[in-house]
């Protein structure tokens, strides 16, 4: 290449040319939020399968963000990674950057016991532990070394009201957690989450298991806790992510197709695709 | 297709309104009718019919809080929906001015009118093309046909001024007339109505296309 040519391809490569998610992480800025979670370029591979694709995403605090998309899109894949839970699957590569407060999750220096405190997860089939409902919200605080009783009687009240439980299980704490319902079970696994005092919360799907009204106490709780976490929650229910989030990331094919304020996803999205997704026309 | 039956309610929802449409656009044409050729049976039967239009307006608000209901529509299938609510609106309306201008036909009676009828023809004529243009934009989702209504509303303004003017005029000269005068301002204003009305019709076809909000009743 001339000298000439490399200047002019440098020179290209240098302009500031904008997204409109940069854009728009800038308009956040602006307004003063915080970002969470920042992702950068991040591509991940199942073996030979390229499950996600430049992916740019920027997580604001206390702030519901929905993911949405057809299975298989990789939203689950996205909201595994951001507590690095994906590594779990054997034969998974990675590349690209994701920032938690600043920090690369794939940092060295960054242990995955530390992020993991910081970052809870809530999943699609409420998996209780098989123990008592005070011991299972106490496990994790007790992980951390808290061995006094009233601290932990403390932190397990304050977790079960946190997730909107306490008044049903109040006088029962000491009974087997298999005995509750399902939407019960799902709110002693929030608490269980809130118990170690985290700064995100992640869903992968916590209604899909549910009953209707089940669905919306945890609709209503999720609305609740974003006045003090930062939730990200993976969701088939598009109503759902209509009533609950503040921000909607649509997947697909492992990209991120548009990602915007919900309102504005809901009622004219810019991406074909994203309107024929949610208005039902494919997926 | 996965909503193929959302599908076909959109289209015979679309289908419903143009007929509602139809009836607002006869309505208003046999009361203006009836005015220029002082036919008071005319004027009566616009009257008695208003409630087919009402009617269809109960029918589609039926319809689309159904289909709010079992489809919770998003996007631009809310929009539609909600833009189409908007139009149903309008038409109602016009149907309504139809009435009210037959009302003021029946008041001036057979009585000779203040002097042969000329600007007011003219009006009504590009009022009438407006509500038509509305429908074909909302029929077609054509935002050009929606944004030429803007020209068409200033033009109705204009001659609404100068009958406005015209009839002051005759009030002082022709005091024994002020009754008939005063009528006709009103026709005069329902028509600039209606066209207002067919104005909205065509800010919904914009939002349904653009999902953005214009005001081209300037």
């Amino acid at each position: 290449m001339s000298v000439a040519v490399t200047k002019r391809v440098n020179d290209t490569l240098a302009f500031p040319v904008k997204s409109k998610q940069e854009e728009r992480g800038k308009r956040h800025a602006e307004k003063g939020q915080s970002v969470v979670y920042e992702t950068k370029n991040l591509n991940l591979w199942y073996g030979d399968n390229h499950a996600l694709k430049n992916i740019d995403l920027s997580i604001y605090e206390n702030e519901v963000t929905a993911v949405i998309g057809p299975s298989g899109c990789g939203k689950s894949t996205y909201v595994k990674t951001l507590n690095r839970m994906v590594e779990l699957v054997p034969d998974v590569r990675i590349s690209g950057e994701v920032f938690y407060r600043n920090r690369n999750i794939f940092d060295q220096t960054f242990q995955v016991e530390e992020l993991r405190t910081r970052v809870g997860m809530v999943f699609q089939k409420p998996n209780p532990f098989p123990k008592s409902i005070f011991e299972n919200v106490a496990y994790g605080p007790k992980i951390h070394g808290i061995s006094n009783k009233q601290i932990l009687n403390e932190i397990v009240e304050r977790s079960l009201r946190g997730a909107a439980i306490w008044d049903e299980v109040k006088d029962r704490l000491h009974e087997n957690a298999y005995g509750l319902s399902g939407g019960q079970q799902q709110r002693i696994c929030i608490a269980r989450c809130l118990a170690i005092e985290p700064d995100v919360i992640l869903m992968d799907e916590p209604t899909s298991a549910l009953d209707p009204i089940s669905t919306l106490k945890i609709e209503e709780l999720v609305r609740e806790l974003r006045q003090k976490y930062s939730i990200v929650i993976v969701t088939h229910n598009m109503q759902q992510a209509a009533r609950i989030s503040d921000r909607t990331a649509f997947f697909l094919n492992g990209e991120v197709v548009e990602y915007d304020e919900t309102e504005k996803i809901f009622s004219n999205p810019e991406d074909q695709r994203t309107e024929e997704y949610i208005t039902g026309r494919f997926g | 297709m996965v909503r193929a039956s959302f599908d076909q309610q959109l289209v015979e929802l679309k289908k419903k309104l143009v007929r509602m449409g139809e009836h607002a656009q006869i309505a208003l044409t046999n009361a203006f009718k009836a005015l220029e050729t002082q036919d008071m049976a005319l004027a009566d039967q616009v009257i008695k019919e208003d409630v087919v239009i009402n009617r269809l307006e109960d029918e589609l608000d039926e319809f689309i809080i159904n289909m709010i209901a079992s489809q919770q529509p998003v996007a631009g299938d809310l929009r539609k929906i909600m833009a189409t609510y908007k139009v149903i609106t309008s038409l109602e309306r016009i149907g309504d001015f139809a009435v009210d201008l037959s009302k003021s036909t029946k008041r001036i009676g057979r009585e000779p009118l203040l002097k042969p009828l000329q600007d007011l023809p003219l009006m009504f004529d590009i009022v009438r093309k407006m509500i038509q243009a509305g429908l074909e934009a909302y029929m077609e989702e054509n935002v050009q046909l929606a944004e030429d209504m803007a020209k068409m509303d200033d033009h109705v303004d204009d001659i609404y001024d100068t009958i406005m003017q015209d009839l002051f005029k005759k009030i002082i000269d022709l005091p024994e007339k002020v009754e008939q005068a005063i009528q006709l301002a009103y026709v005069t204003r329902f028509l600039e109505r209606a066209a207002d009305h067919a104005t909205n019709m065509a800010e919904a076809v914009y939002y349904i296309t653009e999902g953005k909000r214009v005001d081209l009743n300037r």
